[in-house]
């Protein structure tokens, strides 16, 4: 089954900038898909119009069956986002903040559970502001599974962390996977992506230029990392 | 829908009056501003005494004895709340209206006009004292419109900007919150905040030796200045480019002090050069303190003229600041 299904999605901004030319690609119920590429290439657009933020200009767009933008109030109620850098309500502890983000849904969210989940108990009443990078990464994912928890948007949530908890945080996007949470990540760390996709997108100039597990992609450049494999095909893509 | 308003609401209140910053300037910075009018230019300090008068010819006789400083007015109402004498020359009457400490000044001030007016036909002079603090009644009230207007216009930009650096506004974006929602949780944040600011202006009012008339009319009329500003906040902010966020700052401030200071909140309308009276007049601060005025401290129902006028304005600002303030595109 289907999680998300982008078909030629076009996104032409105000100032004409066309962000997104024809991306098609679909998520499996359950797996990490990952959409990979260089800064300015389309990826947070693509997320914003999965999300229901940003209109599409042109294409079709699915969530959990649900058209976007037609359906979007119910798209909206079935997944979770993690923006980069998310900083949440600073003044408010982080049982406050992950409460009010269950609050928006019309479900009820056993808060402690999710803080448990993230090995947030401890430091539930501590401010938002007095966290450390890793554990605010952790509110915002957080914040996010007070969602559907169907779908997860995760927009590179290991930027600025430190190894440790970068690691740590991988083993809380594979135990999402383990719940069958559908996980959607960008990043620009390519081990990362190699580590916990089950396939990856590469999107170039707002196109799709492969779409593959890592292993295949790897394969088919012939290296021996996914990042190797990129760099390849970044190359051939006159992009140095 | 309401839960969700209250909620965040509550989430924004309790985040932002947790900030010292957010204390000092709903708090401390009006308190402040009011006093360094008040004290500053109130009539305690005065060096000249400043007469206002209807009669421009016998303004610049006055003005010859150089005792006073004579200014062409006609409004008695502003320049006792300004701490001023006004003279009223009408058919041959003269009314001098003078504030309670100055009554020493009226015999001089009369000789002055007798001497000015043909000696061979008497003037006859009526006298009438005004209650004394006049001058800090027409600060604090004039405080007002200016709480709503900082308020309201930095309150949105400020507590917008910092949330949409914080990616909470993507976070919002993608979550059941409707726009409307949003924008209704930011504007009675703005509410709760001016209501705060107002708290300590009014006593101060009472320090000063007068009790303001706080009734339905004025929390009214509060309301829906600060719904005006922050009207005109969400415009600014929505107008922003998103990368370019302290242009909203700065775009705040271009706005907010002229119209904090080219108003009738601190100065009376005659101290303005004529050529910018009408703009002073008619802006929407100097309107509000009108009203504010007549409700707050004559308790008298306002001129239909500047009801109007600011219940026109506050729509306008809220319509458009919600349109472009909205949280996404698909909205």
């Amino acid at each position: 089954m289907l999680s998300v299904e982008v078909r030629d999605l076009w996104k032409v901004y105000k100032n004409k900038v066309e962000a997104l030319k024809g991306v098609t690609f679909s998520v499996n119920s359950g797996e990490v898909f990952s959409l990979l590429g260089p800064n300015g290439a389309g990826k947070s657009t693509t997320i914003k119009v999965i999300s229901c933020v940003l209109k599409p200009t042109k294409g079709t767009v699915k969530v959990l069956d649900h058209d976007v933008p037609g359906e979007c109030n119910t798209v909206r109620s079935l997944i979770g986002i993690v923006p980069q850098e998310f900083q949440g309500f600073s003044d408010l502890t982080v049982e406050e903040n992950v409460s009010y983000f269950a609050s928006l849904y019309n479900r009820k969210v056993d808060v402690e559970d999710v803080l448990e989940r993230l090995d947030l108990i401890k430091y539930k009443d501590k401010k938002f502001k007095e966290l450390s990078g890793g554990y605010k990464r952790r509110v915002a994912i957080a914040c996010a599974l007070t969602g559907g928890s169907k779908v997860i948007f995760l927009d590179e949530p290991t930027v600025g962390l430190d190894p440790k908890s970068r690691r740590s945080l991988w083993e809380i996007i594979k135990g999402l996977r383990e719940s069958g949470t559908t996980v959607i990540l960008t990043t620009h760390y390519l081990d990362e992506a190699q580590t916990l996709s089950d396939r990856v997108a590469i999107i170039f100039d707002g196109k799709i230029v492969k779409t593959g597990t890592p292993e295949d992609i790897m394969r088919e450049f012939k290296k021996e990392s996914l990042e190797e494999a990129y760099l390849a095909l970044m190359e051939s893509l006159g992009e140095v | 829908m309401m839960k969700r308003i209250l909620l965040t609401t509550k989430a924004v209140i309790k985040d932002n009056l947790s900030s010292r910053a957010t204390w000092f300037f709903i708090i401390f910075f009006p308190l402040f501003l009011t006093l360094i009018f008040a004290l500053g230019f109130g009539a305690g300090t005065q060096v000249h005494q400043y007469v206002v008068v209807n009669n421009q010819q016998l303004g610049k006789y006055i003005n010859q004895s150089q005792l006073f400083t004579a200014i062409y007015g006609t409004n008695e109402r502003e320049a006792m709340l300004r701490g001023y004498i006004f003279v009223n020359v009408t058919n041959g009457k003269v009314n001098i209206y003078y504030p309670q400490n100055d009554k020493y000044l009226v015999p001089s001030l009369e000789a002055i006009i007798t001497e000015y007016y043909d000696k061979s036909s008497p003037v006859i002079f009526n006298e009438h004292q005004s209650s004394a603090n006049a001058y800090y009644v027409y600060v604090v009230s004039g405080m007002i419109g200016v709480i709503a207007l900082s308020n309201g216009v930095f309150g949105v930009t400020g507590v917008a900007s910092g949330y949409y650096r914080d990616k909470l506004i993507d976070r919002l974006a993608a979550s059941p919150l409707r726009s409307y929602e949003w924008v209704v949780s930011l504007v009675i944040y703005e509410i709760v905040i001016t209501l705060i600011s107002t708290v300590p202006i009014l006593l101060l009012s009472i320090v000063f030796g007068v009790i303001p008339i706080v009734g339905v009319a004025f929390l009214g009329f509060l309301v829906i200045s600060t719904l005006m500003f922050s009207g005109l906040g969400a415009i600014i902010f929505g107008l922003t480019p998103k990368d370019k966020l302290f242009v909203a700052n700065v775009a705040a401030n271009v706005i907010t002090i002229p119209l904090m200071f080219l108003s009738t909140a601190f100065f009376e309308i005659d101290a303005f050069p004529s050529i910018l009276r009408p703009l002073v007049e008619y802006q929407p601060v100097s309107v509000i303190d009108a009203v504010i005025r007549d409700v707050m401290v004559y308790g008298q129902v306002p001129s239909l003229f500047d009801v109007f006028y600011i219940v026109l304005l506050t729509l306008a600002f809220i319509a458009v600041g919600s349109k472009l303030m909205k949280l996404r595109e698909t909205d």
